[in-house]
């Protein structure tokens, strides 16, 4: 649709309009008027809302955290909902605003219930805020109905908070019982597989057992040293002779003697066997091995009359033979002590490894009772500190202190009504008119099929010859401004009447 | 309409007025008697050359040469009709007359045959005391006797008359045929115009289209339908049918 065929239109229309000028005043008068009546038989309406704040935790909560499976959080706005909804607690507010002897039968208060649920709105704000609206005809009532709703709901949750947490103490309390008796049962038994075992603990047998090891080897290694040292003493003990005597006589010859051939043959490679020195080397030897064959001589007799008394003069005893006769006695003497010893200590061995077997195999039943007992003494003093919570929690909620709903803004009474009032039917009212009465001349130009365009003709066939326009002449004019002027006459009669009726009616005359 | 008193007590006025300036030249009632003032003209929606909404008078020039290229012939006889009642048909043939007239070489003659609603009367001066239907049923009425000079330079009228019974069968005689082929012929330079009733609920006009050289239907703004439109066009026939014209 172009500009020009707009233009065309609102022509065609406005002259429709002024050709049917009294039609279109008439119309516009019964269309205001009307809205006008409306608009005094409409019912005001009035809003009010209140904010409760709904704590999201539950009373059970902070006494199960971790221990016990929660409920799915739930959805509290539905929660509160719900219960704002339920016939008890509506009857309440029914019993408290209204009276209860105006309903004549149980159908009509039952209809009176379902007309208040659905006029009671619960929305949520979001983080726990939850916003309660009531809409009624009277600014009393609203704010009577809202505040016995939110009275009653909090009350009733209160009352339910009080319930709900004396359970939870009964039932914790009743937990707590249980796992005291199971606890004395554990402890019982602990101490009676205490009393019966007496084989002390693992790390004390392997104590006394590597102390053991560490004694039995030292003991073999000073056996092996005693043993060696005997071995060494008898060999020692076989040579050398229970007697000392000429022995050492002769063995100075020898030594004297070799001397003597060493000199001798030094002496020999420079000079000859007639050398003065040569020669009292020769007799010096000569003279040292009768000795020493005088010696030998003496030696046998002694030996012979050593055998038939044991004591002679002449006869000195050897020290060094005393001494390690002496020695070897008392070593052969401590070996025989260590042997026993080392008899003793391994018995004491095989005897702790028996023990040890012994513990390991009583360990695991130890550990059972332990770990029972441990869980259980866990449990039951985590349970004795909830219990307390949970009277904590009971005797706030008793006092009225542990609500999880308050009001966080209380509801105010409402002023002004909310939706149309009288005075927007009465601006609505001329407009609508004006309006309708356009509406109503352009579904009649575009329904009547009677010819309003020019252009229309050109599908005829036959040319059109001239298109005259609308004659205005003064005089024709004037006839216009004459008809004007009566128009708005009575405009403004019909505007008056509108707005003295308006008047009278919001003073309440009519 | 409402207006044709008020326009009548201006004529009565002046009549009287001219009664005593100019008693003696009853005998030249076919000569330029006198002419319509612009306030006149204006007042009953005549168009003139000296006029000032010229948009109209090009209009209907625009018109008048149009016809004047469709028929070669000097002279014709053009029947305006409309589709409905006050459909403005009495108007454009009299301002067509007009403008055929304001051409100093050419004369025009408007016939009125609109039983129903006659209104060419308004246009003589003076009093129009017999018209065509008297002609046609009395026998003692010459041509004379019923063409009245009006206000309007060149144009000259024949009112509808008193006789209005049976008129339909007037306009069927052969008189009238006598009639129409004496006045165009009478003068070549002659324009003749038929105001005619309106087409659709008449038969009238029906007849009245036989004797006419061309008809030119008036199409009123928001009165006649397409149908009503294409009805008519079919009543004339698209051989007489010159054109429409659109009246606002």
């Amino acid at each position: 649709m172009n500009f020009t065929l707009i233009i065309q239109y609102v022509t065609v229309v406005l002259r429709e309009i002024w050709l049917h000028k009294f039609l279109c005043l008439f119309g516009f008068a019964l269309v205001s008027f009307f809205i006008l009546g409306v608009g005094v038989f409409w019912p005001s309406k009035f809003e009010t809302s209140a904010t409760i704040y709904a704590d999201n935790q539950n009373i059970l909560k902070p006494l199960l955290q971790r221990q016990a499976a929660q409920s799915s959080v739930q959805d509290q706005t539905k929660v509160v909902r719900d219960m704002m909804h339920s016939p008890r607690m509506l009857n309440k507010v029914i019993e408290q605003v209204f009276d209860v002897d105006s309903f004549e039968s149980a159908e009509e208060k039952e209809a009176f219930v379902n007309n208040l649920r659905g006029k009671i709105k619960v929305k949520p704000l979001g983080a726990g805020y939850i916003k309660i609206s009531y809409s009624d005809k009277t600014s009393g009532n609203t704010y009577a109905v809202i505040n016995s709703v939110v009275d009653v709901f909090i009350k009733a949750s209160a009352e339910e908070q009080k319930i709900e947490s004396r359970e939870a103490f009964l039932f914790i309390d009743n937990q707590v019982k249980q796992y005291k008796d199971q606890l004395v049962l554990a402890e019982e038994r602990l101490k009676e597989f205490h009393s019966f075992n007496l084989d002390g603990r693992d790390a004390d047998v392997d104590a006394s057992i590597s102390r053991l090891r560490g004694q039995i080897e030292d003991l073999k290694i000073s056996l092996d040293e005693d043993r060696t040292m005997i071995g060494s003493l008898k060999k020692q003990l076989d040579d050398e002779s229970e007697y000392s005597g000429k022995k050492f006589k002769a063995d100075v010859y020898t030594d004297r003697l070799e001397k003597l051939e060493n000199n001798k043959s030094a002496l020999l490679m420079n000079y000859t066997e007639d050398y003065p020195d040569v020669v009292s080397l020769t007799y010096q030897i000569e003279d040292i091995k009768n000795a020493i064959r005088e010696s030998a001589e003496e030696k046998k007799e002694q030996s012979g009359e050593q055998a038939g008394s044991s004591g002679s003069e002449e006869n000195i005893l050897n020290p060094l033979y005393q001494e390690l006769r002496s020695r070897l006695s008392q070593v052969q003497r401590d070996l025989k002590a260590k042997e026993k010893r080392l008899n003793a200590l391994e018995d004491l061995k095989t005897k702790e490894f028996k023990r040890r077997k012994r513990i390991a195999e009583r360990g695991a039943e130890k550990a059972e009772l332990t770990r029972d007992y441990t869980v259980t003494k866990r449990i039951y003093e985590d349970m004795l500190e909830r219990k307390e919570k949970a009277r904590l929690s009971m005797t706030l909620n008793v006092e009225g202190q542990g609500v999880t709903y308050r009001i966080q803004e209380p509801a105010l009474p409402p002023l002004n009504p909310i939706g149309l009032r009288f005075l927007h039917f009465v601006l609505l009212g001329p407009f609508l008119g004006v309006f309708a009465v356009i509406g109503l001349v352009v579904v009649y130009v575009l329904l009547d099929q009677r010819i309003r365009f020019p252009d229309t003709l050109l599908g005829l066939g036959v040319p059109t010859l001239a298109v005259i326009p609308h004659v205005k002449t003064p005089f024709t004019k004037r006839v216009v401004r004459m008809d004007m002027l009566i128009c708005l006459s009575l405009g403004i009669l019909i505007m008056s009447a509108y707005i003295g009726l308006a008047y009278a009616s919001k003073m309440g005359f009519i | 309409m409402d207006n044709a008193g008020e326009v009548k007590s201006l004529y009565k006025s002046r009549n009287e007025k001219k009664e005593e300036a100019t008693a003696s030249s009853e005998i030249n009632k076919m000569g330029e008697v006198d002419s319509f003032s612009a306030e006149e003209l204006d007042r009953l929606k005549i168009i003139s050359g000296s006029m000032q909404n010229s948009k109209i008078l090009n209009i209907f020039r625009e018109l008048r040469t149009q016809l004047l290229k469709a028929n070669k012939k000097n002279n014709f006889v053009c029947l305006v009709t409309s589709i409905s009642n006050n459909g403005g048909g009495s108007y454009v043939a009299t301002n067509l007359a007009s403008v055929f007239a304001l051409d100093k070489a050419k004369t025009s003659m408007l016939i009125d045959t609109n039983l129903y609603a006659p209104s060419l009367s308004k246009l003589v001066i003076g009093e129009a005391k017999a018209g065509i239907t008297d002609y046609l049923g009395n026998t003692s009425f010459n041509i004379k006797d019923i063409v009245y000079a009006t206000g309007i330079p060149r144009l000259r009228v024949i009112p509808i008359g008193s006789y209005s019974e049976g008129a339909a069968e007037y306009f069927s005689s052969d008189k009238m045929l006598h009639f129409i082929d004496e006045i165009r012929s009478k003068y070549s330079d002659r324009y003749i115009f038929i105001d005619s009733p309106p087409i659709t609920d008449s038969s009238e006009a029906r007849i009245l289209t036989e004797i006419a050289d061309v008809v030119i239907l008036v199409v009123p703004h928001g009165r006649a339908t397409y149908e009503q439109v294409e009805n008519a066009i079919e009543i004339i026939g698209k051989d007489k049918l010159s054109g429409l014209v659109y009246n606002n």
